[in-house]
């Protein structure tokens, strides 16, 4: 797959295959801390791997019931819901923290209103779905965080270990940093958030392929469909609606990488889209609009250039002056940090970033690492 | 009840909103009446048969949705449907097919929601007193819900699982996957989507698992940690 070549060094076999590996990444990790071993999962397939994945160690052990987490989102799609449920209520093996509290997340489909406050306890704002009498709904930890402090703060509490399904195929500047830097002892696969839990990725190498075999051999890989683990239909809706596979994504619905997910959303879960337009301000627009207007392929003509057009675009679709100098700040490092690299290309990229709302520069970062390993590879060839 | 449409499934608004509205004059019937002869006969007179050649105002009583349609516009874009027809009007018919068991009465193809919105707003229901330009196709069922899937379609909105149930249908009722296809546009490599009910994942059942791999830095992370910590176990196989 792309991204397991040039940008990282040689390469040393292990002995078993992803499957396997995964499985005794995961021992590993309940040795070390006795067993103290959250799964965060958010309902798509990746975390299905790891929670099945976890499920089989913590019985090999008899360290049952796993904890599972999920920071619910609110604008979560009706499958992912269903299949949440299902796992957080209905699967004695596993130990529900189901979190549905305030907290703040960055609303990429709106310039305007910049901050979505997810679960929002005004009582004048309608949520998208009701609260589950199963989850978690009062805040611990503050109001107002963000997420990344929310899971921080709720993992500090819990303590021990948090394995998720973070992988590193399609993003190279991820699978640099998870075979680099040891984030735990030696292990780079992990990333250390505070000095009170340790976040490991033991599927961070595996390919869509793999996650999808995994799914299918499920609890029975003698016979492979025989015993499937269950999984998220909204990965059978994206298929019936066409999406190629290495584009499935289940997330909430506005995040700023899952923008794309609009165009379909209004097609497979009509409700949702509903209830959605409602609560978010601008998704409609992107559902209307479509996708050749939300990403932008040609350059308006009333622009002479790219550099133009990100510019104008910085000053009138951006609010905030801060956001402002962050994009601006963005692009100029984008053409200082590529000096290869022609301007306009830069610049049409940047400006897919700030229509995506990008503010934190995602999209940027991938361009610039693969447009990196690009020059180099050209520089190479130059001095012969 | 003029801006904001009522809350709740497009079946029960209607239901709540078929209140009493102000019944038209009796003359008013009579011009509508004569009108839509008019129009009949002069229908006669093209040299061709499109049925937006004869289009009909009929009581919006005398027409049903149909039970299958699965075609979904959300309520900002009725709203913004509602803002097009009181500014320009109907521009537009309703499609429909008439019910062979009750003459006088229509069925939608397409069109549910310019008749949701008479249905639902007052103000548009008073310019016609309830009067709905309408448009007759003659077709059997299969062939109906084809229509309205092709209409649907026509503007690339339409919901995928009801489109499912749709094919499904259509294929309890005997068409053929060729016919399906020819009917209501699809690829066949959509009808084997939408035909592949198991879910996808059996795919992916001969897939071999990737090899597993460490990179010189891991390598060389695992012995700086051996070399500071010599007594502790550092695993070779992960």
């Amino acid at each position: 797959m792309a991204g397991t070549s040039r940008v990282s060094a040689p390469h040393y076999a292990l002995p078993g295959n992803v499957y396997e590996t995964a499985l005794e990444r995961i021992r590993w990790v309940f040795d070390e801390f006795d067993d103290q071993v959250t799964v965060s999962i958010s309902g798509g397939k990746d975390s299905t791997v790891v929670l099945e994945l976890a499920l089989i160690v913590a019985r090999e052990r008899d360290a049952l019931p796993v904890r599972a987490q999920w920071l619910d989102q609110e604008c979560e799609f009706e499958a992912t819901v269903d299949y949440q449920t299902w796992l957080l209520t209905e699967r004695p093996e596993v130990r529900p923290q189901w979190l549905q509290i305030p907290f703040k997340l960055f609303n990429a489909t709106n310039h305007q209103d910049e901050w979505l406050h997810v679960w929002d306890p005004d009582p004048a704002v309608e949520w998208v779905r009701e609260k589950h009498p199963a989850a978690i709904h009062e805040s611990t930890i503050g109001e107002g965080k963000l997420f990344a402090d929310i899971l921080t703060a709720i993992n500090d509490v819990n303590g021990g270990a948090v394995l998720t399904g973070v992988r590193a195929e399609e993003s190279p500047t991820r699978r640099l940093g998870l075979t680099t830097y040891p984030s735990y002892k030696w292990v780079t696969w992990g990333q250390k958030k505070s000095k009170l839990h340790h976040v490991f990725h033991p599927i961070f190498d595996w390919s869509w392929r793999d996650i999808w075999k995994a799914i299918i051999d499920g609890n029975n890989p003698a016979e492979p469909g025989s015993d499937p683990w269950r999984y998220n239909r909204h990965y059978d809706e994206m298929y019936r609606y066409g999406i190629p596979v290495q584009k499935m994504r289940v997330s909430n619905y506005h995040h700023e990488t899952a923008i794309s997910s609009l165009f379909y959303l209004q097609e497979i879960e009509p409700e949702t889209w509903e209830r959605a337009t409602r609560r978010l301000e601008g998704i409609s627009t992107a559902g209307q609009l479509g996708k050749d207007d939300f990403y932008v392929t040609e350059l308006p003509f009333m622009f002479r250039s790219w550099e133009e057009y990100h510019g104008y675009l910085v000053d009138n679709i951006v609010p905030d002056p801060a956001h402002q100098a962050t994009f601006r700040k963005h692009h100029a490092d984008l053409v200082r940090r590529l000096p290869g690299t022609d301007r306009e290309t830069i610049a049409k990229h940047a400006v897919q970033s700030v229509i995506a709302n990008d503010l934190y520069f995602t999209k940027g970062n991938n361009f610039y690492v693969t447009q990196r390993s690009k020059e180099k590879q050209a520089e190479r060839t130059a001095n012969g | 009840m003029d801006d904001q449409p009522p809350e709740g499934s497009a079946a029960e608004i209607i239901d709540q909103t078929a209140v009493q509205l102000a019944e038209i004059s009796a003359e008013a019937v009579e011009r509508i009446a004569a009108y839509n002869q008019a129009v009949r006969d002069l229908y006669e007179q093209l040299p061709w048969t499109h049925p937006v050649g004869m289009v009909q105002w009929v009581h919006i009583d005398q027409v049903r949705p149909n039970g299958y349609n699965p075609n979904s516009v959300a309520h900002h874009e009725m709203r913004l449907l509602h803002t097009s027809i009181d500014q320009d009007g109907y521009t537009q018919p309703v499609v429909a097919i008439e019910d062979e068991n009750n003459p006088g009465h229509y069925e939608i193809v397409d069109g549910f929601h310019r008749y949701t919105i008479m249905r639902t707003y007052r103000d548009i229901y008073e310019t016609t007193g309830g009067y709905l330009p309408l448009v007759v196709i003659d077709k059997p069922l299969a062939d109906r819900i084809a229509s309205t899937v092709r209409h649907n379609r026509a503007r690339g909105k339409h919901s995928v699982n009801g489109m499912s149930s749709l094919v499904f249908r259509m294929l309890e009722q005997g068409e053929t996957d060729e016919a399906i296809c020819n009917k209501i546009g699809l690829e066949a490599e959509e009808l084997v989507r939408l035909k592949h009910i198991t879910g996808f994942a059996k795919l992916h059942m001969n897939h071999e698992y990737s090899r597993a791999f460490l990179t010189d830095r891991q390598v060389k992370a695992k012995a700086h940690y051996k070399r500071d910590h010599p007594d502790e176990p550092v695993p070779t196989h992960i």
